[in-house]
């Protein structure tokens, strides 16, 4: 059926971005970096891997929630206008509902274990949410009300909206995770954050979670912005999109919690309501 | 008092080498600091003296794989002193340009390891990518990449033909023009500036109470450097300066670092002019009496100081070894607390921390803490 | 210098070498002497050495002054095994008179923090570097 063609693809082509992320990274470093499929070799190791059993952990709950924020985030490929299955008014709100159920899954996993790394790599990961979730929804809920369905959005928005791009990007790689913003995850402080404590099959469920996150933020700055018509013109933009986040992540160290936090709440917020009320002045 | 506590290593990603920390914070902001070391607890003190003095040279090579020809250099002029025995001229000028290239690579792993712990991945690739020239011309002169076994008592053993001269001078202007455009990077780049600047800052007076030595000591504003004040090897042949910074903070350290790294091309590019046909080492009678001596010369990481005694056999009566991160975790009480848990890989960065040692383990069982040793793990199910 | 003029009444000059000197001074009189270097404006210790030479353990402190080295023996004998702490005057020897007692078994009288530094806690046996 066609749902189970579109959890494979969408699947799959999470795989491909991240390893492409990571192949067009060690390039620019001047390395050859791992294949493109590298990802999905990963993936089927991890699941053949071990549970540790540590003690204090909910082990139960945290393998539903790695399922959870997986599933979210496949439910959310439904609504892109070219598969177009969740094609009802307003489906921006279930969206918004998804985006943020997938990032409170991460939160949930660094709280639900006794280590201190997953505490402190939790807790940043919710207050970096504070700052870069209410200028997403703020954006999408404009979208919202304008346009009603993500089915129904004119095509090459950015025209009208260049700076909700340019700070959408900045959401996005605060949201994935990469540098400026990795900081839920920042390995040298704090181990691997919320995700130290995890193994075998968990981990690759939340390592497939972060990939998909990338495929859908990509996929969703496309359709927002470009709504391509067809699908070779949706992977060109989305090349493009993905090249920038790269070269973002590659050009750049890393924000401290609190600087991170001041320079989300003070860039982000003008350039999004300067460009709205643009539109609705004209 | 204090709501949480982290433990920090003793194996930890940010951490090159183990260091046991105890990190009291209350939210993100750190109270106070526990550290334990217990240096690469291979004996090397008690080994040496079971070892004859030129097998020691050797040894003393491997104390830390880092600055190997610092340690070596050291003892072997303790060694000298002892005996009593002059080295020719050219000898000393091949030991300073070898000294000087390690603390090239030094420095540039040194700047790669601070770009990996403000998250800068490119950075820590690029400076790996520069210090393959280093190691490149260190291997055609002394066959070795890391470990550069070129003392012996009496000189060095190998010596640097006009050919090879020219193949390093090659990869010095090469690298000249890099070292430049990694300080500019340092400069400039504001992500950089904010992780550093006013992060754990070090006044004139800390450095001088606690003692501290090296790029530590001169970011403070003290110009503490053993090659201006002793003289020793080839250094009063050669034209440098010694670079301080006022500020003393993680910004001020790393820049000091990158400035001395233009110096060390400097002054290897002068010592290479001073190399013309000679003899590289006087081969002395090895008899030794009952004699003390020391040995200090300025390590990548600051003052390396060695108390070598003889007493008429051919090994060493003491050796001992006080190596300059040694005299430089004091200061982490003062370089950590008050600043938040995002700051502490970055001030040990900055410290240049180069320890190996073993320590104990911190335990969360049930709520409780206990300090549990390596002997107890090995029985623990 | 004016300190090593101080430092010749209570002790005896041994060795004499292009920038260093090296005092003998007997055990009595190593906290005034110590006190006299603090007082006369050098706050550097490098390092601080001991020897079991099998008759007592020599401790050795190892002063700077810019480009000037220092070096005062101290004979310690092996029955009476303890040496006053310097760390009120020189604070950088905190660790370094850690290392000392525990590698050549000497207390160290007012130290703000004795235990072990290199080995584990409960290391028994002798202290590694005593004869």
């Amino acid at each position: 059926m066609v749902i189970i063609e579109t959890v494979f693809i969408s699947t799959f082509l999470s795989f491909i971005y991240e390893g492409i992320v990571r192949k067009v990274a060690a390039r620019m470093q001047n390395r050859i970096g791992p294949p493109i499929w590298q990802p999905i070799l990963d993936f089927i190791k991890l699941l053949s891997k071990e549970r540790f059993e540590i003690i204090g952990s909910h082990h139960s709950f945290i393998t539903f929630i790695s399922i959870m924020s997986v599933a979210s985030l496949i439910s959310i490929v439904f609504m892109f206008p070219l598969v177009g299955l969740l094609n009802f008014n307003w489906n921006f709100i279930l969206l918004i509902y998804l985006l943020v159920f997938s990032t409170a899954c991460f939160i949930l996993v660094g709280l639900s274990s006794p280590s201190p790394y997953t505490l402190v790599g939790s807790t940043r990961e919710a207050i970096l949410f504070l700052a870069y979730d209410l200028p997403l929804i703020i954006i999408l809920l404009y979208f919202a009300m304008t346009y009603k369905s993500l089915q129904l959005l004119p095509a090459n928005l950015i025209l009208s909206f260049p700076l909700l791009f340019i700070s959408f990007i900045i959401i996005t790689q605060a949201k994935l995770g990469l540098q400026p913003f990795n900081i839920g995850e920042a390995d040298q402080e704090i181990t691997a954050g919320y995700l130290t404590e995890s193994s075998g099959f968990e981990l690759a469920m939340f390592n497939l979670a972060k990939s998909m996150r990338i495929f859908i933020m990509v996929s969703l700055a496309t359709v927002l912005f470009f709504n391509p018509s067809s699908i070779p013109m949706f992977f060109i933009y989305s090349s493009i999109i993905l090249f920038v986040v790269i070269s973002l992540r590659v050009a750049l160290a890393r924000f401290r919690i609190d600087q991170g936090f001041k320079f989300l709440w003070i860039y982000l917020l003008p350039l999004i309501l300067i460009d709205i009320v643009k539109v609705m002045l004209i | 008092m204090h709501d949480m506590m982290i433990p920090f290593g003793p194996a930890h990603p940010a951490l090159p080498e183990p260091i046991h920390l105890k990190i009291f914070l209350e939210g993100e902001e750190v109270k106070d600091v526990d550290f334990f070391v217990g240096y690469n607890h291979k004996g090397i003190e008690r080994t040496l003296e079971e070892m004859d003095f030129s097998k020691g040279i050797f040894m003393t090579g491997r104390v830390c794989g880092i600055c190997s020809s610092a340690h070596s250099t050291c003892f072997t002029r303790g060694v000298e002193k002892l005996l009593d025995v002059e080295i020719p001229r050219k000898a000393e000028f091949i030991r300073t340009v070898v000294f000087e290239l390690e603390r090239l690579t030094s420095h540039l792993l040194w700047l790669g390891m601070l770009g990996h712990e403000i998250g800068f991945d490119t950075l820590f690739m690029l400076c790996f990518r520069e210090r393959e020239y280093v190691l490149d011309s260190l291997e055609l002169i002394t066959g070795k990449r890391i470990v550069h076994d070129i003392n012996t008592i009496g000189g060095v053993r190998r010596d640097i033909s006009p050919e090879l001269i020219k193949k390093i001078n090659k990869n010095l202007g090469i690298l000249k023009d890099k070292v430049e455009y990694l300080g500019t990077v340092i400069k400039k780049d504001p992500l950089i500036k904010k992780r550093t600047v006013g992060i754990g800052i070090l006044d004139k007076k800390d450095v001088e109470q606690l003692s501290l030595v090296g790029p530590v000591a001169r970011a403070s504003g003290v110009p503490y450097d053993i090659r201006k004040t002793d003289k020793y090897l080839a250094y009063d042949d050669l034209n440098f300066k010694v670079v301080t910074n006022k500020d003393g903070d993680s910004f001020a350290r790393a820049f000091v670092r990158v400035q001395e790294m233009s110096e060390s091309i400097r002054l290897v590019k002068q010592a290479l002019t001073f190399i013309k046909p000679g003899p590289i080492r006087n081969k002395p009678t090895l008899t030794f009496t009952e004699k003390e001596a020391i040995s200090r010369v300025e390590a990548p990481r600051g003052e390396l100081i060695y108390y070598v005694r003889s007493n008429g056999t051919n090994k060493p009566a003491r050796v001992k070894i006080r190596t300059p991160t040694y005299a430089n975790i004091l200061c982490l009480g003062k370089v950590l607390v008050g600043y938040t848990l995002a700051d502490v890989p970055v001030s040990l960065a900055s410290l240049d921390p180069c320890l190996c040692c073993t320590d104990r383990v911190t335990v969360v069982k049930d709520g409780k803490e206990e300090i549990i040793k390596l002997e107890d793990l090995h029985g623990h199910h | 210098m004016k300190l090593i003029e101080q430092l010749k009444k209570n002790g005896k000059i041994y060795k004499k070498e292009k920038n260093e000197v090296w005092i003998v001074i007997p055990y009595k009189k190593i906290n005034d002497s110590i006190k006299e270097v603090l007082d006369s404006g050098i706050n550097r210790i490098s390092s601080i050495s001991g020897y079991d030479n099998g008759k007592e353990i020599e401790v050795i402190y190892h002063f700077v002054n810019e480009g000037f080295l220092i070096n005062i023996k101290v004979p310690v004998s092996k029955q009476f095994n303890e040496i006053q702490t310097i760390t009120d005057m020189f604070p950088a020897a905190f660790l370094l008179e850690k290392e000392l007692s525990e590698m050549l078994g000497i207390k160290i009288i007012g130290h703000p923090k004795p235990g072990k530094l290199f080995l584990p806690e409960n290391f028994k046996g002798k202290p590694p570097l005593r004869k």
